[in-house]
């Protein structure tokens, strides 16, 4: 079966900028270096009807890989495929049926719906785009959306600024919803919200995918709210993909220390194992040249080999890859065994 | 219940060690003008926070729990007003003082840590510049003394290579950094009572679960009282004593930490409680929150009624006050009793 969507080998930087200011000064300081790429070597599918979590820490190139994936970035290496076709290249060169079928939903609701057109023209606008529809049609679509999401018909003659924070991301989930697409990247669309009204969404994009049958790339920092949501799951860090597998895989130990710290960081578990105090915290966000990008922050390293080896792309079943010097073996070993001095409150070994 | 046994002392909580609490806050109301009309946004909230405690105040956007925190610093926004209740603070009810009289209590004994780091810091001005000049307007120390201090505050807070991070401007900072920050400005003078109004949300979870193990450590070191503000339960079951919880302007519940999370009481908190993303199991649907606070759209007895999955007639004419029905734990729902025996089986 042909993925709904394939991403092979992405790479992507951001170019220097290019002004005659910038190209001095670094002709100046007699610097050549390269970008460090926001992404790469990233190669994931999602198949029709699926969710596929991305996470990591802001930084880690979430964003960026979706965005390729709209056509708002180019890649500089790597291939994306839709449906089979190749659709590495910009937004503008797409065909409309292709701008149909991918959708974006944004963190930030407010800032993301014009705040001056009701949601009667937010809607509308994107029903104008991409169909051709009599007076009457327009008008029941628009409340079909807003049925689904739940609103009821009078939110159609409302501004954004008077909605709430739950009920403009509704609105904006309706607006991509008006394209009648198969895949929607939904970008942060939970952290901008109270918990109670996240968990409310969570429970629409469920109810929706279910209904028709679309794709998310569901964008979040925190693997609880994926938990029970997504199918599969990918972990990005610095750019790479650390670890993806199925939800249950990701979940499971053995994970990447870098999932596992992830995980460690979800609020109202008690202890911690990696605290603050035992986390260099001038080690966060930087990556080192050479070896393993976590390296400088992983409790379980190798001396010898991670600061100076690429890790390979372990796989830990047909579903499952590691990005890891550590065998899956000696990661369940350490994590099992730093679960147990976190519980006894001895500092974990290193192996 | 008599309005007597419902006021001032008898709902607020005692405090966790006894004697007599940093804060305690009687019967604050607080309005905010819509139009013509005063509307009150919180309304007889009662509580304590002894010393050395931290106190978790939860609910959801709009329900009033940053009102209350900001009630600590004895003013509030424009066009809002005090419409009656006290904040006393060591002895001294704040809300009596003038700007003048507040000033030597603000920042140097009670300080706060703001939800954005990023619209706190002063972009045009470097981070070390902007600790001193707290430490030099409370008279703590001055010149160098202040610039060795704010060095100090930085390695306290966990920032690396603190002296160089010192001459940075906040743009130059992550998220993270610009919060420890902002937590070193609030410590600075050793406060009594630390107000934290979200000071995670902004954050990655990596970056939260970091900041929430220096807070517990500058807390235990330094015997410092605390009120953290946050919608999310799980972060407050990992730091406060003790949590309050708001509904709709008014406290509905009131219980230590372990307490409210082992035998939550009222349908709200145990609505907010199922709320809290988590790894381990997915929680019993019919506890989730329906619908959202509106608060256009409040009945004249419980103001949860209508969300309320155990609601009878009577709760939308009745008003609820907070009544203790284990030892320091309090609840505002006549239900209380029903709902545990109705939810474990």
């Amino acid at each position: 079966m042909t993925p709904l969507l394939e991403v092979s080998d992405v790479r992507i930087s951001y170019r220097p900028r290019r002004g005659l200011v910038s190209r001095l000064v670094r002709a100046l300081r007699s610097d050549t270096t390269e970008p460090v790429p926001a992404v790469r070597d990233a190669s994931f599918t999602i198949n029709t009807g699926e969710t596929v979590a991305l996470v990591g820490e802001s930084g880690s190139g979430k964003t960026t890989l979706a965005r390729s994936i709209a056509g708002l970035i180019q890649p500089q290496r790597g291939s994306l495929r839709f449906e089979g076709a190749d659709i590495t290249r910009p937004v503008y060169r797409r065909p409309p049926e292709l701008l149909r079928h991918i959708q974006y939903v944004f963190q930030n609701p407010a800032s993301s719906l014009n705040p001056r057109r009701k949601v009667r023209y937010s809607l509308g606008r994107t029903l104008d785009v991409f169909f051709k529809l009599s007076k009457a049609e327009r008008r029941d679509r628009m409340a079909g959306l807003l049925a689904s999401v739940h609103l009821d018909p009078g939110y159609i003659d409302r501004y954004p600024p008077q909605l709430s924070g739950g009920e403009a991301q509704r609105v904006a989930i309706a607006q991509a919803l008006a394209a009648e697409p198969k895949l929607i990247l939904c970008d942060e669309v939970l952290s901008a919200l109270d918990v109670s009204v996240q968990d409310n969404i969570l429970e629409l994009l469920r109810e929706l995918q279910a209904a028709r049958d679309v794709a998310y790339l569901f964008i979040a920092h925190d693997l609880a709210v994926v938990r029970w949501l997504a199918d599969r799951v990918v972990v990005l860090y610095h750019g790479r993909i650390v670890e993806q597998g199925t939800v249950e895989e990701i979940f499971t130990p053995p994970h990447h220390p870098y999932t596992a710290l992830l995980l460690d960081s979800i609020p109202g578990k008690g202890e911690h194992q990696t605290s603050a105090l035992t986390e260099d915290a001038s080690t966060v966000g930087t990556a080192p040249d050479a070896g393993c990008a976590f390296e400088p922050r992983c409790q379980h390293r190798i001396e010898g080999v991670c600061e100076v080896e690429e890790p390979p792309r372990l796989q830990d079943s047909p579903t499952h890859d590691v990005l890891c010097h550590l065998s899956a073996d000696d990661r369940a070993r350490v994590q099992v065994r730093s679960a147990a001095a976190a519980v006894a409150g001895a500092p974990s070994e290193e192996i | 219940m008599t309005s007597a046994a419902t006021s001032g002392a008898a709902t607020a909580g005692p405090s966790a060690n006894g004697g007599e609490p940093l804060v305690r806050v009687d019967d604050l109301t607080v309005d905010y003008r819509n139009d013509d009309q005063w509307v009150s946004v919180v309304k007889d909230v009662s509580f304590s926070i002894g010393r050395g405690e931290t106190l978790g105040l939860a609910g959801e956007s709009g329900c009033g729990k940053t009102t209350t925190a900001l009630a600590m610093f004895g003013y509030n926004k424009p066009g809002s007003r005090v419409a009656g209740g006290r904040v006393t603070f060591d002895g001294r009810d704040l809300l009596d003082l003038s700007v003048r009289q507040m000033q030597p209590i603000r920042g140097a004994r009670i300080s706060l840590v703001p939800q954005n780091p990023a619209s706190t810091l002063t972009p045009s001005m470097k981070v070390g510049r902007q600790v001193v000049e707290t430490l030099e307007g409370h008279g703590v120390s001055s010149g160098g003394d202040a610039m060795d201090r704010t060095v100090e505050l930085f390695g306290q807070v966990g920032l690396p290579e603190p002296a160089k991070i010192a001459r940075r401007y906040p743009h130059q900072l992550s998220g993270g950094q610009q919060q420890r920050v902002v937590i070193a400005i609030a410590i600075a003078c050793r406060p009594d009572l630390i107000v934290l109004d979200e000071p995670t949300t902004a954050l990655d979870v990596t970056t939260q679960a970091r900041l929430l193990d220096l807070l517990t450590h500058i807390k235990d070191e330094s015997g410092m009282s605390a009120l953290y503000v946050s919608h999310n339960l799980g972060v407050l079951e990992q730091i406060c004593d003790r949590v309050a919880v708001m509904y709709a302007g008014e406290l509905i519940e009131i219980a230590p930490t372990a307490e409210l999370f082992n035998r939550p009481r009222h349908p709200y908190t145990r609505g907010l409680i199922a709320a809290v993303p988590r790894v381990e199991a997915e929680h019993a649907g019919t506890e989730k929150l329906r619908g959202l606070l509106r608060r256009d759209d409040l009945p004249d007895g419980c103001g949860f009624a209508p969300r309320c999955p155990y609601s009878r007639p009577q709760c939308f004419t009745d008003p609820q006050r907070l009544a203790e029905i284990e030892p320091s734990h309090h609840v505002a729902c006549w239900r209380a009793p029903d709902i545990e025996a109705e939810a474990t089986p």
